[in-house]
């Protein structure tokens, strides 16, 4: 039940960073792919199955194997994808905010769809 | 969005992912209202709707693609090397935060990677955005404000952030924390105080060249691998020293925390690098003499 | 303790930080620093390739850990060569750049090292996960090469390109996740294994995962139909990075090559090599595709980027073929593609600069400074890319022609060869609107003539492209020995499980 509730959300996120990816609009190109990166990143961590209340972080006393702890790798893996999303992020906003101010339009291609050739 | 996304991590078991989305969504949001400013509020022309169709079409077929992928993948049973990186982490690694043992250890060249990519992003920023001149959408009439009480607040917290950040860096490997939470923690504070003073005020005070701070992270984290080269053991291989200091009596030291300072220098710098950069660009020539007049 | 597998990627990390801390004091020492970093990198790169030709595969354990818990660095034949054309591509691009690029482009040097750092990790790796993250080292420091000291028309190119690799990144992602859920490892080779003996209820989605991650790295080798962000991203990136952006197009090629021979190589069971049988046909599309828009070209940038999308499209024919000898000519051409079109791209830019307000564009101008020296190092550029004798691109296409089993024969050598008349045509073409076709017109300020450096780094790629033809023989040796050990993976996955740390226990 777990796994479908956040198969869905993922999906819903996936979708709505698509939709936003295609808008032209710098800001709501940067939007689109900050969603897409959350959704990467839940999925990543779902790779590891999913598990309440079972931090991988060794106490005494508990064997430490998987029945008691969640998988750790695809933790390690989300955290490094957070930050590169993270790095990718200011550059892109940053490229955005330059390229607007060099080209004079918010629009991704720099030309309206109305104007001309 | 992203709060959502962190206390989904923290009732699925990972405590260092909740605390590390946290903290960038809060930095991811403060330069997207500063990038903002600089972009225009209106949309241009809107697309026909034939076009919006369609787009909304990939959309929803890209969701659901995967939405299936991950459903099938989740109910599976899962034969993965993880029930053995948990049994050697403690022995081995010397830490029972496993994922921060996984990223400090286990594999310490993804982390070297990662803090690359963050420090370059950094200096990417920095080209960009030294000597453009960018107009903001907005100019507030007069002057800006000073802001005394908030001001004298920040300065007052700022060494207890300190403090927090040298905590959470010092428990990473055994506790959640670590060297690029306990970064962020740092970098965050200090954000605030451009925000309210300016950052001539706080150049002025603090000068540090952050570049100059993402170079030496990168050639510390770089180092405690070579130590263990120059030892005859490959590249990144951890040691462990308990030695026994008069008062204190035995502290455990990894050379793993060697590493993850690198990490946290690398964070800190790189994150000012960006966070900087973004309060201190200049309106354009035309501007200027504007106001002037 | 042998730790060369790990020098390519610590000498230019260390030497990028070291930069970093010295900037602050000019020029001079950063450009010391960085000749002393590239100058240890050729020194490294040589003993690489003379110690994977001794055969065998070399695995370094980075951390000392067993190969499926830590990252391992796997040396063979293919990315000793791979690190080895870096470096002297690199070695040109720092030589241009001294020309003045580097003073006017923040944190040139730094940028440069830390990408040369990505590639040769994402070379040298044995990991998938590890392979991403030296991906986006790799294309975040080529962003900022590219914009740094930019402004207009690149930014809108850089933004574009930004957006595109970050969507093909966040595809990558999403193909780890997957595959690493389904067989429970990142270490290539042990995935290999895992691969081979999936349940067959399993198959489908792993066929799935994998067929994400090669879209993601054909998008990177702009394969059809993927291929569009190129001409426009190189024909606005600053000369001395579009050099090294050449070598980044092979990199997609390679990652193709490791891992669909590999992981889902003839160790994978159900799906034992079920991509080239995609990849050959798209890689003969693309070929026409690029040759007619190098046909149709109307700046100088341009026609050498679809040149670029050829030679990479001839890549994929020539992998796709699956045999050593044909693997074996690919990886000649691989070496010679990106040194001549490199070249091609210096070349062209010296060209640019003596023709003031044309620039580029294939119009009839006024006639240049320094021809001579200018108009002959297009025409050795020129000849060797499209395949005529007696340079390199002949030697390696007639090795390809060769090496086409007879059930192929009719489709590769019509392409191959059609497209390399198209090529002829193209480049001629070029040459003649550029060099011959020249009218006087009223006086205006001459150009600067090219500086020392800027020729000595054409010449420089030029040159190894002759040696490369002098050496064709032990040099195509050497790489059909190097697609032998490519299509046997399970000597890979052998020697990586049975690789023990030094002081550590054993993975049972």
């Amino acid at each position: 039940m777990m796994e479908f509730a956040l198969a869905s959300g993922i999906g819903a996120m996936t979708a709505c960073g698509v939709y936003l990816l295609l808008r032209a609009r710098s800001f709501d190109v940067i939007l689109g792919l900050t969603l897409l990166s959350y959704a990467t990143n839940l999925l990543i961590f779902s790779a590891g199955r999913l598990a309440v209340g079972k931090p991988p972080v060794l106490q005494e006393g508990l064997p430490a194997t998987l029945a008691n702890y969640t998988d750790p790798l695809p933790q390690a893996l989300v955290l490094t994808a957070i930050v590169i999303a993270f790095a990718m992020t200011a550059v892109t906003i940053v490229v955005a905010m330059r390229s607007h101010s060099d080209n004079g339009s918010d629009h991704v291609d720099t030309r309206e769809p109305g104007d001309g050739k | 969005m992203g709060l959502a996304v962190s206390l989904v991590f923290v009732m699925l078991s990972a405590p260092d992912l909740a605390l590390t989305q946290l903290l960038v969504e809060m930095v991811t949001i403060t330069l997207m209202l500063l990038a903002l400013n600089y972009l225009p509020p209106h949309s241009p022309v809107e697309p026909s709707r034939a076009r919006r169709w369609r787009d909304g079409a990939i959309a929803l077929a890209a969701g659901a693609g995967v939405s299936a992928l991950v459903y099938a993948m989740m109910t599976r049973p899962a034969d993965t090397i993880a029930g053995e990186l948990l049994a050697r982490s403690l022995p081995e690694g010397y830490g029972s935060n496993v994922v921060n043992v996984i990223l400090v250890d286990f594999r310490a060249l993804d982390t070297l990677g990662e803090i690359a990519v963050f420090g370059i992003a950094g200096l990417v920023v920095h080209a960009l955005l030294r000597r453009a001149r960018l107009r903001p959408w907005e100019v507030m009439p007069g002057r800006p404000d000073r802001l005394p009480m908030p001001g004298v607040l920040t300065q007052l917290l700022f060494p207890m952030a300190l403090a927090v950040s040298i905590y959470l860096f010092l428990r990473g490997h055994n506790q959640p924390g670590g060297g690029f939470i306990a970064g962020l923690v740092l970098a965050i504070p200090l954000l605030l105080q451009y925000v309210i003073q300016g950052s001539q005020y706080v150049d002025s005070r603090l000068g540090f060249d952050y570049a100059r701070c993402v170079g030496a992270g990168l050639l510390l984290a770089g180092a405690t691998g070579i130590a263990s080269m120059w030892l005859g053991y490959p590249f990144l291989t951890s040691g462990h020293v308990e030695p026994n200091l008069p008062l204190v009596g035995e502290v455990p030291l990894t050379s793993a925390m060697a590493f993850d300072a690198g990490v946290y220098l690398v964070v800190f710098g790189g994150s000012m690098l960006i966070l900087s950069m973004m309060g201190g660009i200049k309106p354009p020539l035309a501007n200027l003499r504007s106001h002037a007049k | 303790m042998n730790h060369l597998p790990i020098l390519p990627i610590l000498i230019p990390l260390m030497a990028g930080a070291l930069i970093l801390l010295v900037e602050r004091r000019g020029l001079l020492p950063q450009r010391i620093v960085a000749w002393c970093s590239m100058l240890a990198m050729l020194w490294v790169a040589a003993l690489l390739v003379w110690r994977a030709d001794q055969g065998g595969l070399v695995v370094y354990l980075v951390g000392d850990w067993p190969a499926r818990l830590g990252i391992a660095l796997m040396v063979d034949r293919v990315n000793a060569l791979m690190v080895m054309t870096t470096a002297l591509l690199a070695t040109a691009s720092l030589l241009y750049a001294a020309g003045g690029w580097d003073r006017r482009a923040l944190h040139f040097h730094a940028l440069l090292q830390l990408l040369l750092a990505g590639l040769n990790g994402a070379y040298l790796t044995g990991d998938l996960f590890n392979l991403f993250v030296f991906f986006e080292v790799l294309l975040i420091a080529s962003y900022g090469l590219m914009l740094s000291g930019g402004r207009g028309l690149r930014m809108r190119a850089g933004m574009h390109y930004v957006v595109f690799n970050i969507m093909a990144s966040t595809l990558f992602l999403i193909a780890l996740g997957l595959l690493y859920g389904m067989t429970g490892t990142l270490n290539m080779a042990e995935m290999a294994l895992r691969v081979g003996a999936a349940a067959p209820q399993d198959v489908a989605l792993i066929r799935a995962a994998s067929g994400v991650l090669l879209v993601v790295f054909c998008a990177k080798a702009a394969l059809l139909p993927l291929y569009l962000w190129l001409p426009e991203t190189y024909s606005r990136a600053p000369a001395a990075v579009v050099a090294l952006f050449t070598v980044m197009t092979k990199m997609g090629v390679y990652a193709v090559l490791r891992v669909y021979s590999l992981v889902f190589g003839q160790e994978a069971g159900e799906l034992a090599g079920w991509a080239w049988a995609w990849l050959l046909p798209a890689g003969v599309v693309t070929l026409v595709l690029a040759s007619l828009g190098a046909l149709a070209g109307r700046t100088l940038r341009g026609t050498v980027s679809y040149l670029v999308i050829a030679s990479a499209a001839t890549l994929f024919i020539a992998f796709g073929l699956q045999t050593a000898a044909a693997v074996g000519a690919g990886l000649y051409y691989l070496a010679h593609s990106t040194f001549v079109t490199a070249a091609l791209f210096l070349i062209v830019d010296l060209i640019r600069r003596q023709r003031g307000a044309t620039a580029d564009r294939l119009e009839t101008a006024a006639p240049m400074g320094s021809a001579t020296l200018l108009g002959l190092m297009f025409l050795v550029a020129a000849v060797s890319v499209a395949g005529l004798p007696p340079l390199s691109g002949f030697i390696g296409k007639l090795a390809l022609l060769a090496a086409v089993p007879p059930a192929q024969v009719a489709l590769v050598w019509t392409t191959v060869l059609v497209t390399s008349l198209m090529i002829v045509i193209a480049l001629s073409r070029v040459g003649s609107q550029v060099f011959w076709r020249a009218r006087t017109y009223a006086e205006c300020e001459a150009p600067r003539p090219p500086q020392r450096v800027e020729v000595a780094a054409c010449v420089l790629l030029l040159a190894v492209g002759v040696a490369m033809t002098v050496a064709a023989g032990p040099l195509l040796r050497y790489t059909q020995a190097a697609g032998a050990q490519v299509l046997a993976p399970s000597d890979y996955i052998e020697q990586v499980r049975s690789t023990t740390p030094k002081k550590r226990e054993p993975s049972p």
